[in-house]
């Protein structure tokens, strides 16, 4: 099992390299001199030539890279163009709020969307499947934000239950964004859920169980849920990134600071090295819940391990 | 175009039929198309999509010669948040525009949006795909090393950076008379070029599969050239699952052009699109329903068709179906 891992979190270096590569060399094409960006519009010529050389700017592009990967690998993001601190203590100051917005988004979603697939698959009612995935289907098919706007104004406005808006910290802040943020993906897996139990919930390993008088509780876990779970895993590690990018328009919506909102500024103000920064550190932990992904794979189905 | 090329196909299918049931013994009597046709029909959601995706692409054709453009953009401080009335059905905005016709001409540029970037994803993932799946070696190793790299990055940030990148400087373009605003054309490329990555990786593994299957090595054998192969042969085999991709795919484009709207980097006024319409609507959200309530449900009866249709493709396509 260690050897399984090691070689999975092996095989994310490469990944890694590509992703960084590819922001480093998409920044290359952004419009405008960094060296001018920071010194503005009054800058002399002299004053730009050497804030270009201190920043190694007239260097090659390898050397450039290979600095840009050294100096990632040890945590280092460069300083931000305006501010002039360290890009990654401006992430990892507000990595926390969003890290605590994405998780329980994503926990809403696994707990409501798996457990509303399996009802809907199981349920001998007709209307009640139907009616479910309609839910669901309606869950994907509105933009996330106006969904988000929608239960801001429903419960925050008009009955008053909670105030979302602005503010980190406690559950009343969060329990809106959150919801938002589960909404999309919570309704993708409701849906994967459902076709992949009613995949195999016919298949003669699960008659057999049902034959040898096994819990109907034991052969939907053991049997029928163990066989579904490998595909619900893949999805939810594909939609880790929607679930980032997500945080961008939670974030907006409930204007509930964090890398999001800091994502949207940096934009703004065309602050290259926030950017660049910030894309790699969503890109490294998108990768590494892909990681994550692969390790449960060998987890939950033996035959991956061992081959 | 997409249905004549399935046909033509020789499609390993119907060697398989004989061992799934008598129906599908009886669809060996007709041809591919039609098989496809009393497949897709027996889907009824699928039907109600194509009724549905039909309603809404007649509403923004016809509308254009019930309003110009002009009427569409044309401000009246006067008359703002009017409420749906019958010189105003839908009412007007918060400039005094008529709600109705925005929603056909932004229509036409959501959903153009959305065909125009598809077609950008289906032919470049389908190209990049068949390179990497047909000729391996280092150029497959290139393209799918690049498209793991891309596919690692959020897609909301590649579609945010790039359209910083080169939003700015797109001049207006002018298509059948219409000045439309350069964001959408930015829109189409970065949305084409950031989402091509699953397809390819789709057909990829399909021309890995149909190349080393007798028909494939039996052409090869009589002498074929690459170039014949690969449309005659390989490709057809690969069309079905992007078809059905390139369906999805409309239904999720038309959300991001919404989403990228509502952070302000999507079609720029006074170009209206659905996904602006909804955005500047937000404000007004309890006092001017019908500015949201229209153009958000054209978005929802759209994506819901368009996924509709898709899944009804799906199964109508898929030679492993037993329907």
């Amino acid at each position: 099992m260690l050897l399984f891992i090691l070689r999975r979190a092996f095989f994310a270096i490469p990944v890694l390299i590509g992703v960084s590569l590819l922001t480093f060399i998409m920044f290359q094409f952004a419009p405008g001199d960094p060296a001018q960006l920071i010194l503005g519009n009054f800058a002399t010529p002299e004053g730009i030539a050497e804030q270009r050389a201190i920043m190694g700017l007239d260097d090659p592009l390898w050397l450039r890279y290979l600095r840009f990967l050294a100096g990632a690998v040890r945590g280092d993001l460069g300083k931000s163009y305006f501010g002039r601190q360290p890009v990654m203590d401006e992430i990892l100051a507000r990595l926390p709020s969003t890290f605590e917005l994405a998780l329980s988004a994503l926990t809403l979603a696994v707990v409501f969307g798996v457990s509303i697939g399996i009802f809907s698959a199981t349920t001998r009612s007709r209307l009640a499947d139907r009616g479910v995935m309609l839910l669901a289907l309606l869950g994907i098919s509105l933009p996330n934000y106006f969904i988000g706007i929608q239960l801001n104004y429903i419960f925050g406005v008009r009955l008053g239950w909670v105030s979302a808006i602005g503010g980190v910290g406690d559950f009343k802040h969060l329990i809106l964004p959150a919801t938002t943020l589960a909404v999309a993906i919570g309704a993708t897996l409701a849906r994967l859920t459902r076709s992949n139990v009613l995949e195999v919930i016919h298949a003669d390993y699960v008659r057999t169980a049902r034959a040898k008088g096994l819990e109907e509780r034991l052969v939907l876990w053991r049997h029928i849920m163990r066989n579904a779970l490998i595909n619900i895993v893949t999805v939810i590690g594909l939609n880790f990134g929607v679930l980032l990018g997500g945080t961008v328009f939670i974030e907006s919506v409930f204007a509930r600071p964090g890398l999001g909102l800091f994502t949207l500024s940096a934009i703004g103000k065309r602050d290259y090295a926030q950017v660049q920064g910030i894309v790699l550190v969503f890109a490294a932990s998108f990768v590494f819940a892909n990681l994550i992904v692969d390790l449960l794979y060998g987890f939950l189905d033996p035959r991956i391990r061992y081959s | 175009m997409s249905q004549s090329s399935v046909s033509e196909a020789h499609t390993p299918t119907t060697t398989r039929i004989h061992t799934l049931g008598e129906r599908q013994v009886q669809d060996e009597e007709r041809s591919t198309l039609a098989i496809f046709w009393r497949r897709f029909s027996a889907h009824r959601m699928a039907t109600v999509g194509l009724l549905m995706m039909s309603a809404i692409v007649l509403y923004i054709l016809i509308g254009s010669f019930l309003f110009t453009e002009e009427y569409a953009n044309d401000l009246n401080l006067r008359h703002k948040w009017e409420a749906p009335s019958a010189e105003h059905p839908f009412g007007t905005d918060e400039v005094g525009r008529d709600v109705m016709a925005r929603t056909i001409y932004g229509g036409q540029i959501s959903l153009a949006i959305s065909v125009l970037s598809v077609a950008v994803t289906t032919i470049t993932g389908t190209a990049l795909g068949l390179i990497a799946g047909y000729y391996g070696g280092w150029l497959d190793n290139i393209i799918m090393r690049v498209a793991e790299a891309l596919l690692s990055i959020p897609l909301l940030f590649l579609l945010l950076v790039l359209s910083k990148f080169i939003g700015t400087q797109m001049p207006e373009v002018n298509v059948l008379g219409r000045e439309i605003s350069g964001s959408v054309v930015v829109i189409i490329l970065v949305l084409g070029f950031t989402t091509w990555m699953g397809l390819a990786r789709i057909v990829r593994s399909l021309v890995l599969s149909l190349k080393e299957r007798e028909f494939v090595i039996a052409a090869r054998a009589i002498g074929m050239s690459n170039a014949r192969l690969v449309f005659r042969h390989i490709l057809p085999n690969a069309m079905a699952p992007v078809i059905v991709a390139t369906t999805l795919g409309i239904s999720q484009v038309i959300l991001i052009e919404a989403n990228v709207s509502f952070l302000g980097l999507g079609v720029q006024p006074p170009t209206a699109s659905w996904g602006n319409m909804i955005q500047r609507a937000m404000e007004r959200i309890d006092t001017a329903q019908w500015l949201w309530f229209f153009p958000g449900a054209l978005i929802l009866l759209s994506v819901l068709s368009a996924n509709f249709i898709g899944d009804g493709l799906r199964d109508a396509l898929d030679p492993y179906s037993i329907k």
